[in-house]
């Protein structure tokens, strides 16, 4: 009986491709941003960064924890956590979302512009967001990038009158990611 | 109040601004600097620090967040990034493990897989493992 419905799942495995492993995933994504003022730019890089995407259905994750934005400069980092971020309270950013009209064949190599659409959760904030993707592959890597704005407005994120000038109202993210199956 | 000792009271106070302020733009300008190989509050394994969070994230969180760890493992990736090496432990559980990042002076030679490495690093929290940044490389 046994045999019986071991031969059974492995055959439903081999007919059905939807029950299948289908999760590609990165623990080393990288997310960037960079605030642009005439005073100074302001860049920061995450190289830990975790991606899963569901190549099924095109549902996504992307989670980084707001202490591994490293910068150039040790008091910037500092005021990044401390008093924008308040990291100790808000340790993430997660957005989860999906590629909407997921066209993208995942065993045909090409670049494919995609649009993804989710929820941006960071400081305690949740904001609907859309931003335009590109999805490549090639000989069966799979990577990912995508570069889009914020405002920390939006997020609660106050920046004190002093450091106004310093801070753009929109800080351009760069994400990306090389992915592998989970 | 003479002359003399207002323009003492002067003197001192700019000697005091001017401090102040050269202290204010030295620590602004200062860069983050690699983490002293000899100076950490825990010592232990990778799969010490996995199993901890492992039976409690939230516990390990508040015990290791901003700590800073020596830890020993075995290289399974290892990827240069710019400045910077992102080095991922091996790890019993696919879905959870160690990663790091070191200091590009510290990894100018490509780390092979399956190396048994030491690194002081601070953690940063968990996802999908423990995160370890800023790392440096003991020999």
């Amino acid at each position: 009986m046994n045999i019986i419905k071991h031969l059974v799942i492995v055959l439903i495995l081999f007919i059905n491709p939807s029950l299948k492993a289908q999760k590609i995933f990165t623990k080393v994504g990288t997310i960037t941003f960079l605030s642009e003022t005439p005073m100074e730019d302001i860049h920061a890089k995450n190289h830990q960064v975790v991606c899963v995407i569901d190549t099924e259905t095109g549902e996504m994750q992307w989670s980084a924890l707001i202490k591994s934005f490293s910068f150039e400069k040790a008091l910037m980092q500092e005021h990044f956590n401390e008093n924008y971020m308040e990291s100790d309270q808000y340790p993430k950013a997660i957005f989860t979302g999906a590629i909407t009209d997921n066209k993208v064949n995942w065993s045909i190599d090409g670049a494919y512009q995609v649009e993804v659409t989710g929820k941006l959760e960071m400081h305690g904030t949740t904001q609907d967001i859309s931003v335009p993707a590109t999805i490549t592959i090639t000989e069966g890597m799979i990577s990912t990038s995508s570069t889009f704005i914020i405002r920390p407005e939006d997020y609660q994120i106050d920046i004190p009158k002093v450091v106004r000038q310093n801070i753009a109202e929109e800080v351009s993210i760069t994400v990306s990611a090389e992915l592998k199956k989970l | 109040m003479s002359k003399k000792s207002v323009k003492s009271i002067l003197a001192i106070s700019i000697t005091v601004i001017v401090g102040l302020m050269t202290m204010v733009m030295i620590k602004s300008q200062q860069k983050v600097s690699p983490l002293p190989s000899d100076q950490y509050s825990y010592e232990m394994s990778t799969e010490e620090l996995l199993a901890e969070f492992a039976k409690s994230e939230l516990t390990a969180t508040r015990k290791y967040m901003d700590k800073i760890l020596k830890i020993d493992g075995i290289v399974e990736t290892f990827d240069q990034r710019g400045s910077k090496s992102i080095i991922e432990f091996t790890s019993a559980d696919p879905t959870s493990s160690v990663s790091c990042t070191v200091v590009s002076q510290d990894s100018s030679t490509d780390l092979l897989s399956g190396s048994h490495i030491t690194v002081v690093a601070r953690c940063t929290g968990y996802l999908m493992g423990a995160v370890l940044e800023n790392g440096t490389l003991v020999n």
